[in-house]
This record gives structure tokens, C-alpha cells and sequence, in this order.
């Protein structure tokens, strides 16, 4: 059967390194507050050790799910994609197999990445997983844009930017097989392997060798597009933390990050969970559905305004 | 191109623009001790103690720099001109078959432009004399232009029609059209251009200056 032609107008992929910060919390309610703002949302649990997305969705029906998918029992992606209660949103459920990590090789990687691409629907939220294992950094790379949840704390600051200088490396890594730029694997390894400099002063040594491999190189950076969404924030300290994040981003890691918003932290959230019912479905009047509800608009209108600049090259 | 740290002017620095108010100035200043300070939460993790240290120390001339108005106004001079907007740009007519780039005017403030075409020769002509022995108006340079774009754009922000603003001016409504459109060949002498452009700038509501006036009035009563 033939991929179908028409693709999600946008792909959202929320990661980010610690677990804990709230990515799946976060995903259930943009897909939420996404579907009312564009309809037609396909919301993937593609969390490769821990799925729980359908919980926070409020769905308790077993199905198929992406393992099955991926281990060619399902055909499409699309045919797993199942309507949930919330109008306008449908969701491909995480595989609760432990061996299904192992399994996504390169080939499965390549056929989920596709299959994501050319979903028809309006727009899908991908739920990555912890840590930064190349299928989480590839999945979230193929999203436009990639989204890192962070909360006011060292160790998710710090996961954060690991992941960060792992989405880095791979784009760069990319870049330089395309380009065919010598020796850049080793002077990875050899600049990261027994330090951890900034990617800023990784770049500086290798312009001092390479100027143009490193210009090339920078280019690809400015061309990442990654969010920043602070979550549980208790105070105004923790209110800048997203601008000061995305400061030292612009400076040392040479990635224009865009600082979507800051959710304030709601002990609430705990019991809608606990409750099974969707946070933003029970508490939409409260400041952190006002919050999340402020992202998904930001990022439906970078989604259209995205449309807009292809307007010109469709055939007429 | 990687721009080092080293090489970030203050404004960078602080992500700041270069018209920040001295409040925005004290604001950026605080984010970035907050960002960059030894016990401060953004930088954890991404820079090593001296990389920190060395950022705070810039920080604070940045800061020592900008706060103070005399050092502020030294430091622009010797560093805004090297940023990408402040370097000279080629003045652009409206349309591409007049481009100039090389040889262009700097942009000039309307009531400057018109004070330098008076006080040039405007004042005394062209030297050429009618059949009376007067003095001729010197014929309108075919460069002199007039922002007539901007009085246009005010016009249609203010959702005059040209034939009601020709009403409030005592100008007709060619007349305007021609003003608007900049083309020389269809503006009578100076002189009148200054006449016109007067009364249909006061059409709009554009106040003028004393000197201004001033200026009008010595060109009328040539």
C-alpha cells in the first residue's frame, strides 16, 4: 500500500534528558490544547523505556502499539493511531516491551522516522524518553521544532544541556559525513573524550585548524531549532531561568534556542493524574493550562507561519 | 562565522539593544549575574568555574560601561559603528530602476534636506532672468526628492483621500499626486514645490518648527 501523499503540517517532539521533568505531562497537554487550536492531532508515546502517555491521556484500553508497529505486525503507523475521548486527538501508544528498545535498529529507526513524517493529520506530538541514546536524539531532531523541558533544578539543568551537546554533535557529525570533512570523528573524540569543553571552544580549536569545516559546521548549528519550556516553576528566580538558559545556549553552545514559556509548578497536577483524568481537561482555567495553552498558540502560529513561507513553491 | 565572547560588544553581552533605557540596562545587567554567577542554576552544568568567572568579569565592565552616560557615549562611538546596522547604507528610491548604491545620499530628515537646497542656491536662483530682468526660480534638480512616500503614508493612515486633503490645502488633487510621486518632471520650480509641500504637510496635521517657517516664508517672499 502506498504512503499516503499529505503530511502533519508540524512535528513536535518533546524531550530533554532527566526524567522527572514533566515531558509526558507536557505532551498529553499540548496535544490536548493542540487539538482544540489546529484539531486533528496525533499524539506517539515513543517514550522507548517507560511509556505512559495513554495514563495521562485518561486511556486505560489496550490496543496496538508502537512496538507492534515497529516489529512489522502493524503495516502503518496510521492504522494504530487510535481516536482517544478528546475530540480532534488521536494516539499511538507506547510498547510496553522492555526488548523493544533493543530492537528499533537502524533500518526500524529509518521506517518510524518516515512513517512519522507522512502521517496525515494536522500536527503530531512525539513523547521521547529519558537520556540521550541516538533514537531519542534522532527522533527529536526530526522535529520542527525539537522541545526540551527543563525544571528549576541542577540536575535537569544539566541533563538538559547534555542532551543539548548530544543533539549538537550528532547534527554536526552529520554535517561533516556530508561534507566530507576529515578527521572530525577524531577530533570529536579526542576534544570530548577525556574533558568536556563548551561546544563554543570545541568549534573555536577546529576553526583554528579548519576554517571553512568550521564554518560550515556553525551554519548547521544556527540551523538547529530547538525549544526551551521551563516547567514547575515555584517562584519569579525560576521565571528567568528560561531566559538565562537560552543566553548561555546563544553563547557557548552557538544554538539559537527559542524560549517558548514557563509552566508554574500546580500540586493539582498530581491529582488529576492520580485521578486518570487530563490535567488540562480538569483544571483549564488554572495558570499552568493558561501557560501551556500560550505554547500550543505560539507553536500553532510558527507551524502556519512556517505554511506561509512554503506558499510561493506550490504549483498553482 | 563563531563569534568568541571575547569579541561580543556590551550589547550583545547583555542581549541588549543599543537604545535600551537605563532601566533595561540595570535589568539585563542582574539576568546575567543571575545567569552567570558561581551559584547560579543556567550555567550549571553547561561551563567550567573560569569560564564563569572570566563571563562575570565582562559582565561587570559591561555594566560600569553603559550605566555611566560619558563612558557610554565614548564606547558607542568607537563600537556602534562597527555593528551591521549602523554601517552606512545606500539610500533606496522607491523603485529598482533607480537604485543607487554606490554613489548614494545619506538618509536626511526632510526639513534638512529642503534648509540645504535653500540655503544653496535656492536662495538666489539659477541666475537666468525673465523678460522683466527678474530673477528666475532655478529649475528643480532632477535628485530632489521630498519623502513625498512618507507625506502619502500619513495620508493614508489618516484615511484622507488625495482630493480631501486637496480641499484642506488649496492644492488640487494632480498637484498632490505629483508631491506624492516625487517625479521631477511633473513638479513645477522649486519655489512652488516649497509652497506646496508646505501647505500640503499642514493638510496633514505635520506641524513645522519655527525655522521651519521661517524658511518657507523666506522662499515665498523671493
Amino acid at each position: 500500500m502506498p504512503e499516503s501523499t499529505e503530511q502533519p503540517r508540524a512535528i513536535w517532539a518533546i524531550g530533554g534528558g532527566k526524567g522527572g521533568t514533566g515531558k509526558s505531562f507536557l505532551s498529553a497537554s499540548l496535544a490536548i490544547a493542540l487539538s482544540v487550536e489546529r484539531e486533528d492531532i496525533v499524539a506517539i508515546d515513543a517514550d522507548l523505556g517507560g511509556p505512559n502517555l495513554h495514563t495521562l491521556l485518561g486511556v486505560r484500553e489496550n490496543g496496538w502499539d508502537l512496538g507492534d508497529f515497529v516489529e512489522n505486525r502493524i503495516p502503518r503507523l496510521e492504522e494504530i493511531a487510535l481516536p482517544t475521548s478528546i475530540p480532534g486527538l488521536r494516539l499511538v501508544r507506547g510498547s510496553e516491551n522492555t526488548l523493544f528498545l533493543a530492537n528499533l535498529n537502524h533500518a526500524r529507526k529509518l521506517k518510524l522516522i518516515r512513517q512519522i513524517k507522512s502521517l496525515p493529520a494536522k500536527g503530531v506530538v512525539v513523547d521521547l524518553g529519558t537520556g540521550s541514546a541516538y533514537n531519542t536524539l534522532d527522533l527529536f531532531m526530526t522535529a520542527s521544532p525539537g522541545i526540551i523541558v527543563v525544571t528549576p533544578e541542577p540536575t535537569a539543568v544539566e541533563n538538559a544541556y547534555l542532551f543539548l551537546k548530544s543533539c549538537a554533535l550528532r547534527v554536526l557529525r552529520a554535517y561533516a559525513r556530508h561534507f566530507g570533512i576529515a578527521d572530525f570523528e577524531e577530533k570529536v573524540s579526542h576534544a570530548f573524550g577525556h574533558s568536556s569543553p563548551t561546544l563554543l571552544k570545541f568549534m573555536e580549536d577546529l576553526a583554528a585548524g579548519d576554517g571553512s569545516a568550521a564554518q560550515v559546521l556553525t551554519a548547521a548549528l544556527r540551523n538547529v531549532r530547538v525549544s526551551l519550556v521551563i516547567n514547575k516553576a515555584r517562584d519569579r528566580k525560576d521565571g528567568h531561568l528560561g531566559r538565562s538558559i537560552v543566553d548561555v545556549v546563544r553563547k557557548y553552545f552557538l544554538i539559537d534556542m527559542d524560549l517558548l514559556g514557563t509552566i508554574p509548578h500546580d500540586e493539582r497536577i498530581h491529582w488529576s493524574l492520580r485521578n486518570f483524568s487530563p490535567f488540562m481537561l480538569e483544571h483549564p482555567e488554572s495558570d499552568a493550562s493558561r501557560a501551556i495553552r500560550s505554547i500550543a498558540e505560539k507553536l500553532a502560529l510558527k507551524a502556519l507561519q512556517g505554511e506561509g513561507e512554503k506558499e510561493p513553491s506550490r504549483p498553482v | 562565522m563563531i563569534k568568541k565572547v571575547e569579541e561580543m560588544d556590551f550589547y550583545d553581552l547583555l542581549n541588549l539593544r543599543t537604545d535600551a533605557s537605563p532601566k533595561e540596562i540595570e535589568d539585563a545587567y542582574l539576568l546575567a549575574l543571575a545567569t552567570y554567577h558561581q551559584e547560579g542554576l543556567a550555567s550549571y552544568g553547561a561551563l567550567g568555574d573560569a569560564d564563569r568567572a572570566s563571563m562575570l568579569d565582562k559582565i561587570e565592565e559591561a555594566f560600569e560601561t553603559l550605566r555611566d552616560p560619558r563612558k557610554k557615549s565614548v564606547y558607542d562611538g568607537s563600537v556602534l559603528a562597527r555593528r551591521p546596522e549602523y554601517r552606512k547604507r545606500a539610500y533606496f528610491r522607491r523603485t529598482t530602476q533607480r537604485l543607487e548604491i554606490e554613489d548614494a545620499q545619506e538618509p536626511v530628515k526632510l526639513w534638512d534636506r529642503i534648509r540645504a537646497a535653500a540655503g544653496s542656491s535656492g536662495r538666489r536662483g539659477n541666475g537666468q532672468k525673465d523678460a522683466h530682468n527678474r530673477v528666475l526660480p532655478e529649475a528643480l534638480p532632477g535628485d530632489f526628492y521630498y519623502y513625498g512616500d512618507y507625506l502619502k503614508k500619513v495620508r493614508e493612515r489618516k484615511g484622507l483621500s488625495r482630493e480631501e486633503v486637496a480641499a484642506r490645502c488649496g492644492i488640487g488633487p494632480d498637484r498632490i499626486e505629483a508631491l506624492e510621486k516625487e517625479t521631477p518632471a511633473s513638479l513645477q520650480c522649486k519655489q512652488e514645490t516649497f509652497r506646496e509641500l508646505s501647505l500640503y504637510a499642514k493638510g496633514l496635521g505635520l506641524g513645522l518648527g519655527k525655522g521651519q517657517n521661517a524658511l518657507f516664508s523666506d522662499r515665498l517672499d523671493e
